[in-house]
Parts: structure tokens; C-alpha cells; sequence
């Protein structure tokens, strides 16, 4: 404390002492000779900082001696720099430094100076508001597409024909079915297709008017590829095994090129599912040249030839039985190897030209013109007076043989042994659940050896395995324009052109051993004996003796020609983002038969005319309309409304009542019309966000159309049902919440109601044209959409941590229920044997109609991933493990036969048919970049 | 109801006579802009930039580059207002390789015709990135240019940008600005919260030294802070308050604490938006006692600024994605500030 005091004292002695070291002098106006007060002085070396008072002087007194620079710096003057020297122990004064007036004083000229108003104008601009309304945001959007998809989930219950997929701008669902081919990108979808944008339901899309359910653009643009290769392998244990795929980019280099080529390769020799197996090998190759910063040119190639066995649904019965909910009939030993009936070979390969303009900042005009070869085609047994060789054929299983006699009586006691034999051989012998390839090969054998029945017909197959082919070629040109007006207004819209021409035929593949397969109608012989004219399938080749390879049944083409226009304006306010579309098609399609049926001679051959002799053609021109507004209340707050209305002409597959047969379409052939309408609100705090979705959708004159096997008219028999009406209404809600540092919880659930609002018109048309076709009433109204869940809920939980992720998450779902089949919801009249009043008949109905639920099921998945750097590039790995706990119990779908007992009115004899998941999915990734 | 009546007809008459004379000023921008790995094509500081060279990663040419220099630019030339039509009058940046970039920027085709100067100095980053200065020197004078260096005791391995602190003349008035590039959240924002409350508290610092010299000088600390204005950094460290009566003498006023609030952000990370790109000013430019009184702020997110279509709609839409050059502007949008001078 004393000593303290003491070094106080000292000091304060001492400073007085010191003499100062600095500079002072006085800052004035050239011209004037007045002080300039505030002048800005700085010694430059020493850095030290003054400024000059009202008098003009100034003073720095704790400087160091030596030279250094003086800089003089004040509003409205000159900068003015004096070299100085300064000297220890004293306060040099340099006296007066004149500065003169700025040269350039722009300062103050009127452009710079304004009213308090129009800077007030200025000031109450408002912030614009910037969204995030991506897909990867989209909270639930992600769980559906990725949680939701082993119970084959379908957004808001539409079927997929309602989404639209386009490639560089191009429209890619087919014209027929107008359905996006996924599985026509070959796997590629983490290389070549691995830049997409996804809009869902009705937001608005910069590349096209989109669907009711929403639309995808996969670019492949060979300069937007990340340069390098990408190489990953990995293993699973589902309907392939082993994927290996490689892409190598160059990115764009100083001459303006860039290349990119990508391959993969799928295989599996046996599935998950027995008799089952996977060979898929895709490429992809896009090469761009940017000439300018206006043109680029890009070319795109990709294909994926694949050849692949699947399987069929079975009813619970053969599930049971067999001891495996996967179960699969479609296969049996043949020199000791499975052999598959069902195998698909596809090829979709397409070359698209895309030129991209911008012929200024914010204007995009890409322009492509598209080539599509997408060739289908699936294998079946077919057979001719002969046993049907499926395992599962309602008279080869067991519940065909319960007793029906009294029990107790001796007969009684034969069917039930009957019964329990053949169960036990169900059961016991995997050869009797599976097809008896020795057996038709034995049979064709015969046939030529031994038949006895029509010289004419020795050697013929009893069985073969066809194909059915379908090919569809496409020639595209589209043009979409993406316009930014100003900083407020887009305005994108295209035009598009298409012309399709799709082949359907039938092919021997195989004769199994037999020398030939006559191409007629085996199941009109049975009908029209007398007739040799009706039960041929080319009445121009009657009898004639195919060979594999050869076409058989029917051939036809349907030709499609298509063209659309679309305009859409986007408005961004600070407060609102408000967006309209207009879309104008026209769809013109005729068939063109290539074989003259028998049934149908004057109706199948080449093209029908109208009465002058043109053409027949069919003609649709439809329209749509939508709107959205997103009110933003703020950056973390938003409520978004969509609407529609519109209509779109019939998918020509369903157009009409039986292609391969006839040109007749079905008789009340319209527009299918929809209204829908969706409102949402998003929020985005920083720790949690997430949206809630109502909607609601309904739609008209809808189509369906199937085959079935009759079984009391012994044909197969094509179910052309019309006028559909149905409604999607539920609410949708997805929500993120980060607990902490990369530990974050997810939800997603969807509540919904998909169902028919109408009592459609079913019309059948048999092959073997036994009986002229016949319309009735389906009453559906209120039945259930079968397939996706109505109902689905999930829980995640996410960590990430220096590149590791780890993911568990649950799902659980409820209300799927089978697709019902509009037969059993017809009158019966044979149903009055069983009723004898209103009520009964009515109860009977009931239960024929019933629709049957899916099994609710829960679901857990795991994965964790992990991503190394180092200095050549990046490793990842990543292991998801799928339905953890081993559910074998998730039924994915399932339907009601349309074929129905019409003697006893049962639904056991044809029971309902289901797909089941498999258990324990593995999915194992290493992956490459560098 | 009559009584309000009277109340709004009493309002509307002092309106009137308060209209008689209007008041004549002088607006000023003060803007910041992350310009997002803004290098050259030389390599000439080993791995990270090798990167931006035509041998590295990213193939970066003379055409990227030269392309960079003009989306870039093009957004300076954007951001002018009717009472700044020669857009801000300072702009400080981020993420710039070195002083040759920033001439290129100035000179492009664009705002040329504004004539912005550069204010440049090399840091020890270990990217090899800085901060630096633009200025308009209609408006702007520089007096003095200081760089410091944030040391961290124990981590003197630790190099980042330097923070740069120019004293100028804006407008007349003496102004202080001290621009930003605080260490980023890698290895977690928690973890490496530490090292932004060390580069805030050396802000402070030269704030405070600022206000040594002239207690009335307006205080500007802006930059990429890598944290938001309610992290500790920013808000209690720096001081920066949400709300503008909070703010007291010597103290500091954070006006985009409140936009982060309403969901306006500069900046998105995994879906969310964050504002690191901040522009915090002193009471004294707040309470107009610097000559210059604090108007509104801004984040400059116009739509051009943003991906237009994909997963990322809405996002900046920057440089390179994923690896892909994507010939954007920047990860980050400007922010901006605009000082009012009472003429």
C-alpha cells in the first residue's frame, strides 16, 4: 500500500518533467484564410490521429522523433499530405497549412440531395420476403418419397398417370398409358439423373403446366455434372443383388465442351423372391457445347437394356400353404434350374437434342427435339386344350377339393382324404407349388407322337410361352420459354409436339418341345366349330403354323399424334408470390390393325373409315386453368392456396373396349374432367419448421380397363369401365424440430379419403366374341381406391456429426385397402336363387361387394452413413437397413379377381390376391469420388 | 368516436404544418457482400488455391472467373435505390483472394462508371481470404486504414482473416467501419462459438478506441460474423441489441436482429435461413449524434439472386453446387444500410 502510494507520487512528479514530443500548427482555407474546424490530421508512420478545433489549430504531443508524413483531410477540401520532421522533446509548430477547396465537389450536386419525402418513400420499402419452398424442404414430401414407398404410397391417392416426368424440358410420360417410366433411367438416378426438380401438386413449375400430382424435371446437361469420376458398389439383398455404376464428367472446359458418360450394371442371378433374378445394364452419355453466353447445344443419350423374372400376387390360401407371404408361382426346375414363365425384357432408349438459348439476362428459350424407342415385353405360358399349368389355377389347390358331400357318409370321408392329399402335397412338395416344366415339355412331346385326335393339328404345342409386346416409337419437339420481366414478373410457357406410333403384337417365344401353335383363338374353337372363319386371329393366314418368334393373336398399331401449348406468370411481391397457368392439348390418335380377326373381320384390319372414306381418327382438345397465391405474413410464417380446373383427354389404353381384337372404342369416350384445390400453411423458425396441407380433388368421367379370364363363357374377356367419378380429399402434415447440434426430430403423417363418388358403367367384350358385349352398371359409389395407404404416419430421428448420419425411423399405416372390382358391384340377377327378399338379395350383395383391408403394418428402418475427405477426393459408405424388424407381414397391395362364381355366388373360389414386402432389406453402398 | 375523430383530425393538421418546409438530405449505403471465393486462376498458395485454378478441382478458368467478375459486379449495379442511385457508398467484402480480383471487379463493364475504389490488405487467413473495402469517393473518404490481427492465447496456430478498420469522411462525417470475416462454425457452431466471441470482443475493442479518439464518431462493425445476431458473439460479446430504445450511449444497435426474427435471412443452412451478413452501427449513428442517422436496413434477396428451379428453389444461387459450376453470384446475399445526412 505504501509502496503504491509512493510510485503515485513519483509519477506525478516525474511527467511534468517530459517534455512532450509532437507537432501543432493550424488548418485554414486557401482562399479565405479561415480556420477549417474538424479537419481530419494524421501522422501517417506513427499513426496517430487528431482532429483540428473551431480555431483551426491542432496538436499531437505524444509522438516519436523522426521524418514522417502529415495527412490533412477535410470535408469539403482537398486532401493534402506535408512531410515533417519531427524533433525529441518538443512540440513543433508548422504553422499554417492551406487547404484548397475540392475540385470535384459533387458531393452536394441535386442529384444526391432529396426532399424528406422521397427518402421517406424509400425508407418504407419493405424487406421482400424470401421463401424456402423447395422439395428438400418439404418435410412430409421427403418421408413420403422415401419412408412411405414400401407400402407403395401414391400422393394424394392419384393414380400415377396424373404426375408428370419430364427430361431437359421434354415431356417423358408415355402416350399411352401417360405414365412417367422410371425404371426407363436405368438406376441411374444418382449419376446421370441426379439433378431434378420437383414440384409438388400444383406448384408452379418453370419447365411445364405440370400435373394434378405434381411434376419432376431431370436435367442432363453435360456442363452441369460435377467434373470427376463417381464410382459406387453396392450390395442389397432385394429384387437385384449387386450394383456397380461409374460416371465420369468433365465439366465444362475453356473451348466450351463438356462430356459425361455414365454406366451401371444390376444383377442378381435369384432375387429375394425365389425364381426371380435381375440383369439390368444402363448407360448415359450428354455432351455439351456452349458456344457463347447465348447458344449451347447438348446432346443426350441413355438406355438401360434389362432383363428381369418377376413374380404374381397369390392368394392368402397358396401363401399360407407354401409357408412364405413371397411366395411365387411363376417359376419351376427345368434341368435342375428354376426356370421363370414371367420374364421381362425392356429397352427405352431415347436421344434428345436440347438448344439452349439466352439470348439476355433472365430469358431462357430451350428448344429440344427428342427420339424414344421404349420396346416391352413379357412372357406367359399359354396353352390349347390343355390343363391350365399354373400352380395356383383354382382347381390345383386344395380349398378346390373341401369336402361339399354330408359328413359322415363315405363320400365325405373320400373328399376329405382327397383334400388332405392334396395339402399335404402343398405343402410337403415345392414341385407341385411350382410350374411342371417336365410335364409340358412332356406333353408337346406327345403331340407329335402320338396325337391322334386331328391329323392336322399333330405336333402342335399344348403349351408355349408367348410374349407380348409392347413398342412405342416417339418423335418430340418441344420449346419452353422462362422469362424474368423484371424483378416482380416471369413469364414461362412452351409449346409441344409429339407423334408416337405404338406396336402391340404377340409373339412364340417358345414351343416347348412342339413343332408349331396355330394362330387362332383356342377358346372360340370350343364355340364356333362351324366356323373356321371366327376363331381365326388373321383371317388373311388362316391356320397358320407359327413358329417361335413368329406373331400370333394380334397385332396392331395405334398411332398418336399430340400437340400443347402452356403460359404461366409468376408475380413476387415483398408479401406475395402469385402464380396462373392456361394449358391448351389436342390429342388425335386412330388404330391401324395389322391382323384381319375373325371376330371382328370387318373392324380389325388396317384403319376404319367414316362414310366419305377418311380416316376414323379420334379427337380430343381439352383445357386447364390453375392458380396459386402464397401470402407471405413473414419469413417465417406462409400460407399458400392452389386451385384447378380442367380436363384432359382419355389415356388411349383405356380408350378402347378391346384393341386387339376390333377398333371400337368404348361408347362413352369423354374428356376426363377435374376440380382440385389445396390450401397450406409453412412455418420456418429456426429450430422448427414444417407445413400442414389440406386438399381436395375430385375428378369425372374417369376410365379403367383390365382382362379376365371368364370362366363360365371360357374366354378372356376385356372390362372396359367408364364415367368414372372419384374424390381425394385429407390433410398432410410434416414437421422438423432440431433438438440440438445436428440432432434433429422429424414427423410426417397423412389422413386421407380416396374413393369412388359414382356408380361408373362397366362393359364387357369377349375374345372369343361368344356373346356381343354387354354394359352394365358398376355400383361403386363410396368404395374405397384400393392400394395406398389413406392413412400414414412417420417418426424420425436424424444425427448428424462430423459426416456421420445416422437415421432411425418408424412408420406406421392403416386404411389401404384392396383395388375392388367393379364386376361384384353389378346386379346379380342369379343372386335372387339365394335371396328371398329385398334385404336379403341386398345383403348378399354386401358381402360379394365387401372391400377388404389391407393389413395395417409398422415399419422401422435404420441407416447410418458416413462420408471421408481426403485429398484425392471423397469415400462414402452407407448402410440402410429396411423393415428392421423383420415384418413379413406388410401386404404392399392387393385385389379383388373381376372373374367371380357365378353358379355358387362365393367369393372363396376366387379369392382375393395380395403382394407382401419382403422382410430385412439390407442395403449396403461404397462409394468413390475424386 | 368523436374524441378520436379529433385526435386524427389534430394529427392530420400538425402533419400540415410540419409539410411546409421539407427538410433536404443525403442518403448513404453501407453495404456488405460475401462474394463467395472470389480468386483469381493463379495458384500461388498451395491447397486451397489449387482449387481455384484451371489444374484444380473446379477447373477454374478465365471464363468462370470472368464470369464470376460479372455476375458480381452486375449485383453491385443492382443495388441502388432513388435516393442512392449510384448505389452504396461502401461496400465491405468477404472471401476475396487478393487486390488484383477486386480491381477486376471495380473495372467490370457494369459499374465501371461508378469509379469505386479499393481498400486491400492481405491477411494471414489460412484459406488465404480476406476482407476488404469498396467505396465510392463521391461519397467516402478514407482517412486511416488499420488491420488486426485476432489472436486467440493457447491457439496461436489459429490464423483467420484480419479484421480491417477504415476511419473515413461519408458524407463529411467522420465514420468508423470495421469490416468482418469472423471464423467459421466448422467443427459445430458451439464449439466454435468461442473463437467469434474472441473476434468480437477485439470489434469492440477497436470500436472502442474509435470512440476514444472522437466520442461522437458513428461506429459501423460489419461482416460475415458466421453467427446470427442473437448468438453470443454478436449479442452480448459485441453487444449488438435487438431493439432499437436498448441501445445506449457507447453501445451498439443490431437492425437485422429483429428482420433474422421475422424469418428474413442472408444465408440458408439445411433449410433454414440464417443472417450472418450483418451490419451492426453505433448509438452514436443511431441516435444521429454522428451526423449521420441510421434509416433502415436491407437484405438485398432479389429474385434473380436465387435458384429459380430444383430441390434448392429459393436458395442463393452460387458459384459451384455440389461441385457443379452453376455461374452464380454468391452464397450469401448483400446486406445493406442506409445513413441519412440532414443537409
Amino acid at each position: 500500500m505504501r509502496l503504491k502510494l509512493s510510485l503515485l507520487l513519483m509519477l506525478a512528479f516525474c511527467l511534468p518533467a517530459l517534455a512532450a514530443t509532437g507537432i501543432k500548427g493550424t488548418v485554414v482555407d486557401a482562399s479565405t484564410g479561415k480556420p477549417v474546424a474538424d479537419a481530419n490530421i494524421l501522422l501517417r508512420a506513427q499513426q496517430l490521429f487528431t482532429t483540428s478545433a473551431s480555431d483551426g489549430t491542432f496538436e499531437i504531443t505524444n509522438a516519436e522523433s523522426g521524418s514522417d508524413q502529415l495527412d490533412i483531410i477535410a470535408y469539403g477540401y482537398d486532401d493534402m499530405s506535408v512531410d515533417v520532421e519531427i524533433l525529441a522533446d518538443m512540440v513543433r509548430n508548422i504553422g499554417e497549412i492551406k487547404l484548397k477547396a475540392e475540385s470535384s465537389a459533387t458531393l452536394d450536386a441535386d442529384n444526391y440531395v432529396f426532399d424528406e419525402d422521397a427518402v421517406a418513400d424509400d425508407s418504407g420499402m419493405q424487406q421482400s420476403v424470401g421463401t424456402i419452398q423447395g422439395a428438400t424442404d418439404n418435410i412430409f414430401y421427403q418421408a413420403a418419397n422415401y419412408n412411405f414407398s414400401i407400402k407403395r404410397y401414391r400422393f394424394r391417392g392419384y393414380n400415377s398417370n396424373w404426375s408428370e416426368g419430364y427430361i431437359n424440358g421434354v415431356n417423358y410420360n408415355d402416350a399411352m398409358r401417360g405414365q412417367f417410366n422410371y425404371s426407363g433411367l436405368g438406376g441411374m438416378t444418382s449419376s446421370a439423373f441426379r439433378s431434378k426438380s420437383s414440384e409438388m401438386g400444383l406448384q408452379p413449375a418453370s419447365y411445364g403446366y405440370g400435373g394434378l400430382g405434381g411434376s419432376q424435371n431431370f436435367t442432363t446437361y453435360a456442363s452441369e455434372y460435377a467434373p470427376g469420376f463417381r464410382g459406387n458398389l453396392s450390395y442389397t439383398n432385394s429384387n437385384y443383388m449387386l450394383r456397380a455404376m461409374l460416371q465420369y464428367s468433365t465439366g465444362l472446359n475453356k473451348h466450351g465442351w463438356a462430356f459425361s458418360a455414365s454406366i451401371i450394371g444390376r444383377y442378381a442371378p435369384e432375387g429375394v423372391i425365389k425364381g426371380t433374378f435381375y440383369n439390368s445394364i444402363g448407360y448415359a452419355l450428354s455432351i455439351q457445347k456452349v458456344f457463347n453466353e447465348q447458344h449451347s447445344l447438348n446432346l443426350t443419350t441413355w438406355g438401360s437394356p434389362t432383363e428381369r423374372a418377376t413374380s404374381n400376387a397369390a392368394t392368402q390360401e397358396a401363401y399360407d400353404l407354401a409357408g412364405s407371404n413371397l411366395y411365387n408361382y411363376d417359376w419351376g426346375y427345368l434341368n435342375g434350374k428354376k426356370h421363370s414363365d414371367r420374364v421381362i425384357k425392356s429397352f427405352d432408349p431415347s436421344a434428345m437434342l436440347n438448344w439452349i438459348w439466352r439470348p439476355k439476362m433472365g430469358v431462357t428459350l430451350n428448344t429440344a427435339l427428342a427420339f424414344r424407342h421404349n420396346a416391352y415385353q413379357r412372357s406367359k405360358l399359354n396353352f390349347y386344350q390343355a390343363a391350365d399349368p399354373k400352380p395356383t389355377y383354382y382347381q390345383n389347390l386344395p380349398s378346390y377339393y373341401l369336402p361339399d358331400a354330408d359328413p359322415g357318409t363315405d363320400l365325405y370321408e373320400q373328399q376329405l382324404q382327397k383334400y388332405n392329399e392334396v395339402k399335404y402335397a402343398w405343402e410337403n412338395d415345392e414341385s407341385v407349388r411350382q410350374i411342371d416344366w417336365d410335364g409340358i415339355y412332356q406333353t408337346n412331346l406327345l403331340n407329335r407322337q402320338w396325337y391322334d385326335r386331328d391329323p392336322e393339328l399333330k405336333g402342335q404345342s399344348s403349351y408355349i410361352l408367348m410374349d407380348d409386346h409392347s413398342d412405342i416409337t416417339s418423335y418430340m419437339l418441344t420449346s419452353n420459354l422462362d422469362m424474368r420481366i423484371n424483378d416482380k414478373l416471369k413469364l414461362q410457357g412452351g409449346v409441344n409436339f409429339s407423334y408416337n406410333n405404338a406396336h402391340y403384337y404377340a409373339t412364340v417365344n417358345d414351343l416347348l418341345g412342339g413343332e408349331f401353335w396355330r394362330n387362332v383363338d383356342n377358346f372360340s374353337e370350343r364355340d364356333f366349330a362351324g366356323d373356321p372363319d371366327k376363331l381365326q386371329n388373321d383371317m388373311r393366314n388362316p391356320n397358320f403354323r407359327a413358329k417361335e418368334g413368329d406373331k400370333i393373336e394380334y397385332d396392331y398399331n395405334i398411332h398418336i399424334y399430340k400437340a400443347g401449348i402452356w403460359l404461366q406468370n409468376e408475380w413476387d411481391t415483398q408479401h406475395w408470390n402469385v402464380n396462373y397457368a392456361v394449358q391448351g392439348n389436342i390429342v388425335n390418335f386412330y388404330r391401324d390393325g395389322n391382323m384381319q380377326n375373325g371376330r371382328a373381320p370387318e373392324h380389325s384390319y388396317g384403319h376404319e373409315t367414316d362414310a366419305n372414306g377418311n380416316k376414323r381418327s379420334h379427337t380430343f382438345v381439352t383445357g386447364a386453368l390453375k392458380a396459386g397465391a402464397t401470402w407471405k405474413i413473414n419469413g417465417r410464417n406462409y400460407i399458400t392456396a392452389n386451385a384447378t380446373i380442367g380436363n384432359r383427354a382419355p389415356l388411349v389404353n383405356d380408350a378402347y373396349v378391346n384393341a386387339r381384337i376390333k377398333d371400337e372404342i368404348c361408347s362413352d369416350l369423354k374428356a376426363e374432367e377435374y376440380v382440385s384445390a389445396d390450401l397450406s400453411y409453412q412455418w420456418n423458425y429456426s429450430r422448427f419448421r414444417g407445413s400442414i396441407t389440406g386438399f381436395w380433388t375430385k375428378m369425372w368421367n374417369g376410365m379403367r380397363h383390365n382382362y379376365f379370364y371368364d370362366y363360365d363363357l371360357k374366354t378372356m374377356m376385356a372390362y372396359a369401365m367408364s364415367n368414372i367419378t372419384t374424390e381425394y380429399k385429407g390433410v398432410e402434415l410434416g414437421l422438423k424440430y432440431d433438438i440440438w447440434n445436428g440432432l434433429s426430430v422429424s414427423a410426417a403423417g397423412v389422413f386421407s379419403r380416396y374413393q369412388y363418388k359414382n356408380n361408373p358403367t362397366g362393359t364387357r367384350s369377349a375374345q372369343n366374341g361368344a356373346m356381343a358385349d354387354v354394359t352394365r352398371t358398376a355400383y361403386m359409389k363410396n368404395v374405397y381406391l384400393g392400394g395406398t395407404p389413406q392413412q400414414a404416419y412417420s417418426l424420425a430421428l436424424n444425427y448428424n456429426i462430423k459426416q456421420w448420419f445416422f437415421e432411425v425411423n418408424a412408420q406406421y399405416f392403416c386404411d389401404g385397402y384392396v383395388e375392388a372390382a367393379p364386376t361384384r358391384h353389378e346386379e346379380m340377377p342369379g343372386l335372387w336363387k339365394f335371396a328371398t327378399s329385398v334385404e336379403e338379395y341386398r345383403a348378399e350383395q354386401a358381402r360379394i361387394g365387401a372391400q377388404e383391408k389391407l393389413k395395417n403394418a409398422f415399419v422401422m428402418n435404420l441407416s447410418v452413413g458416413k462420408v471421408i475427405y481426403t485429398n484425392f477426393g471423397s469415400l462414402n459408405f452407407n448402410l440402410s437397413v429396411n423393415n428392421l424388424l423383420n415384418n413379413r407381414n406388410i401386404q404392399t397391395g392387393g385385389f379383388q379377381e373381376y372373374k367371380f362364381d357365378y353358379t355358387n355366388y362365393t367369393t372363396t373360389k376366387f379369392p382375393n390376391r395380395y403382394w407382401y414386402a419382403q422382410g430385412i432389406r439390407i442395403f449396403f453402398n461404397f462409394g468413390i469420388r475424386f | 368516436m368523436p374524441v378520436a375523430a379529433l385526435l386524427i383530425a389534430g394529427g392530420a393538421l400538425l402533419n400540415a404544418g410540419q409539410a411546409e418546409a421539407p427538410k433536404k438530405m443525403q442518403v448513404f449505403g453501407v453495404a456488405f457482400y460475401n462474394l463467395e471465393n472470389l480468386f483469381d486462376t493463379i495458384n500461388n498458395n498451395g491447397k486451397y488455391d489449387l482449387e481455384f485454378s484451371p489444374q484444380g478441382k473446379n477447373k477454374w478458368d478465365g471464363h468462370k472467373y470472368w464470369s464470376k467478375i460479372k455476375n458480381l459486379s452486375y449485383v453491385i449495379s443492382q443495388m441502388k435505390t432513388k435516393t442512392t442511385p449510384l448505389g452504396p457508398a461502401i461496400i465491405g467484402c468477404s472471401e476475396i483472394e487478393n487486390v488484383t480480383v477486386l480491381n477486376d471487379l471495380v473495372a467490370a463493364e457494369s459499374i465501371k462508371d461508378l469509379g469505386l475504389k479499393v481498400i486491400h490488405h492481405d491477411s494471414p487467413d489460412r484459406r488465404g481470404v480476406d476482407v476488404s473495402l469498396l467505396y465510392n469517393p463521391r461519397f467516402f473518404r478514407p482517412i486511416n486504414v488499420t488491420n488486426h490481427t485476432l489472436i486467440i492465447p493457447g491457439m496461436e496456430y489459429f490464423k483467420t482473416r484480419d479484421q480491417m478498420c477504415v476511419t473515413g469522411l461519408l458524407g463529411g462525417k467522420r465514420i468508423g467501419v470495421i469490416v468482418n470475416h469472423w471464423p467459421s462454425r466448422r467443427g459445430g457452431s458451439e464449439q466454435s462459438s468461442p473463437l467469434r466471441e474472441a473476434a468480437a470482443a477485439l470489434s469492440k475493442h477497436i470500436a472502442d478506441s474509435l470512440l476514444a479518439l472522437d466520442p461522437n464518431m458513428g461506429i459501423v462493425v460489419m461482416g460475415d460474423l458466421n453467427d446470427d445476431p442473437n448468438n453470443k458473439s454478436v449479442a452480448e460479446i459485441l453487444g449488438g441489441k435487438r431493439d432499437k430504445k436498448d441501445c445506449q450511449p457507447g453501445g451498439f444497435y443490431n437492425p437485422f436482429w429483429e428482420m433474422l426474427d421475422k424469418g428474413i435471412g442472408s444465408y440458408i443452412y439445411r433449410g433454414g435461413w440464417d443472417l450472418f451478413d450483418q451490419i451492426v452501427i453505433n448509438y452514436n449513428l443511431l441516435s444521429g449524434k454522428a451526423g449521420l442517422k441510421f434509416d433502415r436496413a436491407e437484405v438485398f434477396n432479389r429474385d434473380f439472386l436465387k435458384q429459380q428451379t430444383g430441390q434448392y428453389k429459393g436458395y442463393p444461387l452460387r458459384t459451384f453446387a455440389s461441385g457443379v459450376w452453376t455461374n452464380g453470384y454468391s452464397d450469401h446475399f448483400p446486406t445493406e444500410i442506409f445513413l441519412v445526412k440532414e443537409l
